[in-house]
């Protein structure tokens, strides 16, 4: 046995000059190509952009490579109903991102989303490659809206202490439709001898939850698969309030508008969406993420967010009761 | 019955549930007055007589006790010569001794010990007829049991092995003769005693063994053992694991990952898998008692402190209808009664935590307290490529118990609680904070029938699990998980005058699983759900034939947690055959279940903790069949060798689903796999050396959506060494030496990027809104480097004034090997597990 436990060492020493370290994180090279194109119906320039994979050495980080990975010279065109748009080449000055790298991209100037439209993009890569993806723009309607925005009664201002809104998909199932819903209040500043447009958001909540003091404390709004949203009238007080603040000229401002906005994204969209914000703590360390693309041919997402408004008539009188001015158009 | 929210079952659940437990209670008491019997007092005395007489010693004993000894003289050998040496030993021993000598029987009535010749139904006839012996070995310091002693009959060349309860039963033992009892335990002075056995009687002893100030040539009574057909059972006393110091500081977990065909995921975490089979997939008892999260600070250290574990049954698989309710593996885990004849106080200091035991005697009892809190992150740095993580974590347990031999003679209550918990607190209002614990509590009877080879165990326990997220102001996603479980259980063991065995016993579990996870609108969805499991098992043990030993049972569940058909067996075989008096093969067969699962992703190196649900309705049980085999040969009585292979097939295990998008989508699918593998350890024990090597090749397989993977545990090859010296003068090294091959991994073809939808109302996001995201190869088609490690351990006991000290060196990592851990696929950033860490212990012991 002695001899054994002094041998041991000796095998051990062979068999870790033995052992092989040689190993490589990368898996040997391929190129992946990325498109990615969201349309949206509340700006009048569609984007799209084609890039591809980043490859570096054992262990470096991506973000060391100052290679421009986006593609130029790539035939875009977005086929709907029997029409077809081609998309320009450019490379745009981004000024109100931290990058000041002119980013190449594609764009066209046309408006081509309406609910419920099918729509398919196909991208020639110069090399050859394809890549294509279909869409349906989703579908809604406002099916509830709370009448008379806040209603109040004159005679001793009782009021109604909650407003909801609900909304369906015609044609999709909408519980695969994500959707965001807004509620603003557009008004007038009187600021250096001129009206000034501005705008405020008024706090939405999917529901209240009782928290640890058992108060009740609204779930804040995100984009979700729910399709209704509620608020208070004290919300729309204090949203009305923080307009002028501590301001004592109240008669300075103007609140020209109130529009309900729900911002519905396509179910592909969605599930993009959906896939990129999976729940997850700081301290657990996964090593495979979820990653969804509707792209055929390579990665990336073809995706449609549409945006639904209707403007909602408010009460001039409620208005009125916070010193501003009232526009004639709200009724 | 399966799944359910509370309505008109629970009534009729509750009302079974009491019903059973009041029929047991009953079992177990109607037992009681075939427990009652002698009354032997356990003053301790010290007496060294040479060749007196009997009368001459009972005399002696009167004046160093309270007690008179009251006997009719023409009944008793009172000329019959005694020689004794006897040192601070219990009287109760001392008249055992003179009891199995003399065929004498002792019952005391207040102070007063009635002496009598034993009475023989068939004295004079010296017939052919069977008796049984059967007693408790205990540590003479504290008389603490002893598991997993050897009891051996020098006579009849036979003998047996203490359980976990110290106890142990040998029947058809030739009546009416002395028989000469050698009783031996590893780091004890071996003992020898006499023991008349009398004819269709229990003889009853208890034994007590003095620890060796020096390492003994300790009789190895190997292959002999009678009573054990466990084919994969590793039983480890409490003593190998403290000398197993395999990390910063001794950790029950980490030790047995130095066990053959127990695979670790890496130095950074405690969890362990077993023969391919997931971490989640091992169950962890403590005093019969689950822990379902048995580990702190993100699976880096166990719950289980070390110095409150009495004894450990280690099984990888193939184990016996007793235990229920997980695929690979269980840990039975004993902690100590505490000491029965001094008060006592122990404290310790490592680098990561302080702790200290409280133990002492109680009337007819004793009763332990133990407590471990951390006090320095620093080292939890190491194991956590240096992040600063602000964790606290603390665990404490107790236990009391009874057993008053003028009640009942082997009988013991045992009332036990433990507690564990984590939490991360930040302090400000910027980060989550995050908290989770177990607790359980419970009551154990243990009874022995007086003249009958029966005995029971009632156990009722609760044990809850409860962890989540404490949320901050502004962020509604969150997640929290609760098990409460409810358990009562009876357990019995007959056995036969032929040496053969049944077993059995009722269980009813009682669960119920919390788990909130928030939606992407922040909702909170509960996906857990309550259950009732009611069933129970049986067996036989065929020990009878001195070659061949089998043990043939099942289990039989009438209500289950999950959904599905409510009756199911789970049937296991295990066969040993001695072909020489030195080799020992072994077969294994066994179904096994599990309807309680973790969400737990088998591809995070690190998570808080694995929230448990009950089975969903929308999977199919898991269920697994182990087929093994191997044989043990005992080359020499010092040197082992133990050779298994198996072969493992999984059925529909709940694994994470990995494709979940959708709110709605299900958090788990089912999957299958299958493993297999060989192992050969060889354990070698002299006065000097204990050494341990083992070799195992195993392989496994997973098929999830028909795509199949080798999980990232899934190490091809694995060596371990361990090598403990006894250098003298109270000095210790060991070493210990783990290789694995490379684990799967899963290659990147590198990283495009992806667009951050974060900000997706923002009309230019598309152009600007970008990070990194790597893609990746196929799943785990790649092995990472090598990994190997040597850790050394250096320490010393003295007595520092009326102080017992412990210090302890260790030394991880020695030659400072760059074990690869992971990389971060964000960044590719290589992260390495532990570098040379030395640390020091110091246990202070009052």
């Amino acid at each position: 046995m002695k001899k054994v436990i002094l041998i041991l060492p000796v095998i051990m020493f062979i068999f870790l000059e033995s052992c092989s370290d040689d190993f490589n994180i990368n898996a040997p090279v391929e190129d992946v190509y990325v498109l990615n194109c969201i349309l949206r119906n509340d700006n009048s320039i569609q984007y799209a952009i084609i890039s591809k994979n980043v490859y570096t050495e054992n262990g470096v980080s991506p973000a060391s490579s100052s290679i421009d990975q986006n593609i130029k010279g790539a035939d875009i065109k977005i086929y709907y109903n029997d029409s077809v748009v081609v998309m320009r080449d450019t490379t745009i000055q981004m000024t109100d991102s931290g990058s000041t790298a002119p980013v190449n991209c594609y764009y066209t100037n046309n408006q081509i989303m309406s609910p419920g439209k099918v729509l398919r993009i196909e991208a020639s890569i110069p090399g050859g490659q394809k890549l294509e993806s279909t869409i349906k723009v989703p579908e809604i309607s406002f099916v509830r809206l709370s009448p008379n925005f806040p209603q109040i009664l004159q005679s001793g201002y009782h009021t109604r202490p909650n407003y909801s809104w609900s909304w369906i998909g015609d044609t999709e199932d909408i519980t695969s439709i994500l959707s965001l819903p807004q509620l603003e209040i557009f008004y007038k500043k009187y600021e250096g001898g001129t009206y000034v447009d501005k705008k405020i958001d008024v706090p939405l909540a999917f529901y209240y939850i009782y928290n640890e003091n058992g108060n009740l404390s609204p779930v804040n709004v995100g984009f979700s698969f729910n399709n209704y949203c509620l608020t208070t009238l004290e919300t729309v007080n204090k949203t009305l309030q923080e307009i002028s603040g501590d301001d004592p000229h109240k008669k300075n401002y103007i609140i020209t508008k109130v529009l309900f906005n729900v911002i519905s994204l396509d179910p592909d969209l969605s599930r993009f969406y959906s896939a990129y914000n999976t729940y997850s703590e700081d301290f657990t360390i996964k090593l495979r993420q979820t990653d969804f693309s509707n792209i055929e041919g390579g990665k990336g997402i073809f995706g449609a967010c549409y945006k639904f408004s209707e403007s909602l008539v408010v009460d001039s009188f409620y208005i009125k009761s916070f010193g501003y001015q009232y526009d004639p158009k709200l009724k | 019955m399966g799944n359910k929210i509370l309505g008109s079952t629970k009534p009729a659940i509750f009302s079974s549930f009491l019903r059973i437990m009041l029929l047991s209670f009953m079992i177990n008491t109607l037992l009681v007055p075939f427990a009652n019997g002698q009354s032997l007092p356990d003053t301790k005395i010290s007496l060294k007589v040479t060749k007196i007489p009997l009368s001459e010693v009972l005399q002696i004993l009167e004046l160093k006790t309270n007690f008179t000894f009251s006997y009719l003289n023409e009944e008793l050998p009172l000329n019959e010569r005694v020689t004794l040496d006897i040192k601070d030993e219990p009287l109760q021993q001392v008249l055992e001794t003179l009891s199995n000598k003399f065929a004498l029987t002792f019952t005391r009535i207040n102070n007063i010990i009635t002496v009598k010749k034993k009475v023989d139904i068939n004295e004079g006839s010296k017939s052919k007829g069977l008796g049984t012996l059967r007693g408790i070995v205990r540590d003479s310091a504290t008389s603490e049991v002893l598991p997993y002693a050897n009891i051996y009959i020098k006579e009849l060349n036979t003998g047996a092995s203490t359980d976990n309860r110290g106890f142990f039963i040998i029947p058809s033992i030739p009546a009416n003769r002395k028989y000469t009892i050698i009783v031996t335990f590893v780091g004890y002075s071996p003992k020898k005693v006499t023991a008349f056995i009398l004819e269709n009687k229990i003889t009853q002893i208890t034994i007590y063994l003095t620890k060796s100030t020096i390492e003994l040539g300790n009789v190895i009574v190997s292959g002999k053992s009678t009573n054990e057909v466990d084919v994969t059972a590793q039983k480890i006393p409490i003593r190998d694991i403290e000398d197993m110091t395999y990390g910063v500081e001794t950790d029950v977990m980490r030790s047995i990952q130095l066990q053959a065909g127990v695979q670790s995921a890496g130095d950074v975490s405690a969890k362990y898998y077993v023969r391919g089979g997931a971490s989640n997939e091992n169950l962890v008892l403590l005093n019969e008692t689950p822990i379902y999260n048995p580990f702190h600070a993100l699976g880096i250290f166990s719950v289980i402190d070390p110095d409150m574990i009495n004894s450990i049954e280690f099984y990888k698989g193939g184990f016996g209808a007793r235990y229920s309710g997980r695929l690979s593996s269980v840990m039975d885990i004993i902690t100590k009664d505490g000491n029965r004849n001094n008060l006592g106080a122990t404290a310790a200091l490592s680098q990561l935590t302080v702790k200290t035991a409280l133990e002492g005697p109680i009337p007819d009892g004793s009763f332990i307290i133990t407590g471990r809190k951390s006090y320095s992150n620093e080292i939890i740095k190491k194991f956590t490529n240096n992040k600063s993580i602000p964790i606290d974590f603390y665990d404490a347990s107790f236990k009391v118990n009874y057993s008053n031999p003028e009640f009942l003679p082997i009988s013991k209550f045992t009332f036990f609680g433990f507690t564990s918990n984590d939490k991360i607190d930040y302090k400000d209002k910027l980060h989550a904070d995050y908290n989770w614990s177990n607790s359980n509590i419970g009551f154990n009877w243990f009874l022995a029938a007086k003249n009958s080879p029966l005995f029971a165990e009632l156990t009722l326990y609760y044990s809850k699990f409860s962890g989540g997220e404490i949320p901050i102001a502004g962020n509604d996603k969150y997640i929290k998980n609760e098990v409460d479980n409810i358990t009562f259980k009876n357990d019995f063991n007959y056995v036969l005058s032929d040496r053969n065995e049944y077993y059995g016993g009722v269980k009813i579990d009682f669960i119920k699983t919390k788990l909130f996870l928030s939606n992407s609108t922040g909702k909170l969805n509960n996906v857990g759900s309550e259950g009732t499991l009611f069933g129970g098992y049986g067996g036989f043990k065929l020990l009878s034939i001195s070659k061949f030993k089998a043990d043939i049972g099942t289990q039989l569940n009438a209500l289950r947690l999950a959904e599905g058909p409510a009756l199911f067996f789970e049937p296991r075989v295990n066969l040993s055959y001695s072909l020489l008096p030195t080799l020992n093969l072994k077969a294994a067969w066994g179904i096994y279940q599990q309807e309680l699962v973790t969400i737990s992703d088998e591809d995070e190196v690190l998570a808080l903790f694995e929230p448990w649900i009950i089975l969903p309705a929308y999977l199919k049980v898991p269920n697994s069949v182990h087929y093994i085999g191997g044989f043990d040969y005992y080359l020499t009585d010092k040197l082992r060798f133990n050779v298994e292979g198996y072969y493992k097939v999984m059925h529909d295990l709940a694994v994470v689903n990995d494709q979940v998008i959708y709110p709605t989508d299900q958090p788990l699918i089912n999957a299958s796999g299958k493993s297999h593998g060989a192992e050969v350890s060889m354990n070698y024990k002299n006065d000097w050396i204990n050494a341990q090597f083992s070799y195992s090749y195993s392989w496994t397989i997973k098929k999830v959506r028909d795509i199949e993977y080798h999980p990232r545990y899934d190490s091809r090859n694995a060596v371990k060494v361990y090598v403990n010296f006894e250098l003298g003068n109270n000095w210790r090294a060991s070493i210990m030496w783990n290789y694995n091959s490379g684990m799967p991994f899963t290659q990147i073809l590198g990283y495009y990027n992806k667009f951050n939808p974060s900000n997706i109302t923002i009309n230019s996001s598309i152009l600007t809104n970008y990070a990194f995201f790597p893609i990746l190869a196929d799943r785990n088609a790649a092995h990472l480097p090598d990994y190997h490690r040597l850790d050394m351990n250096l320490s010393k006991k003295f007595r520092l004034w009326f102080i017992d000290m412990n210090i302890d060196l260790n030394v991880i990592n020695v030659y400072d090997r760059k074990n690869f851990f992971y990389f971060d696929t964000k960044t590719g950033e290589r992260v390495n597990m532990l570098p040379f860490l030395p640390s020091i212990d110091i246990k202070v012991e009052l």
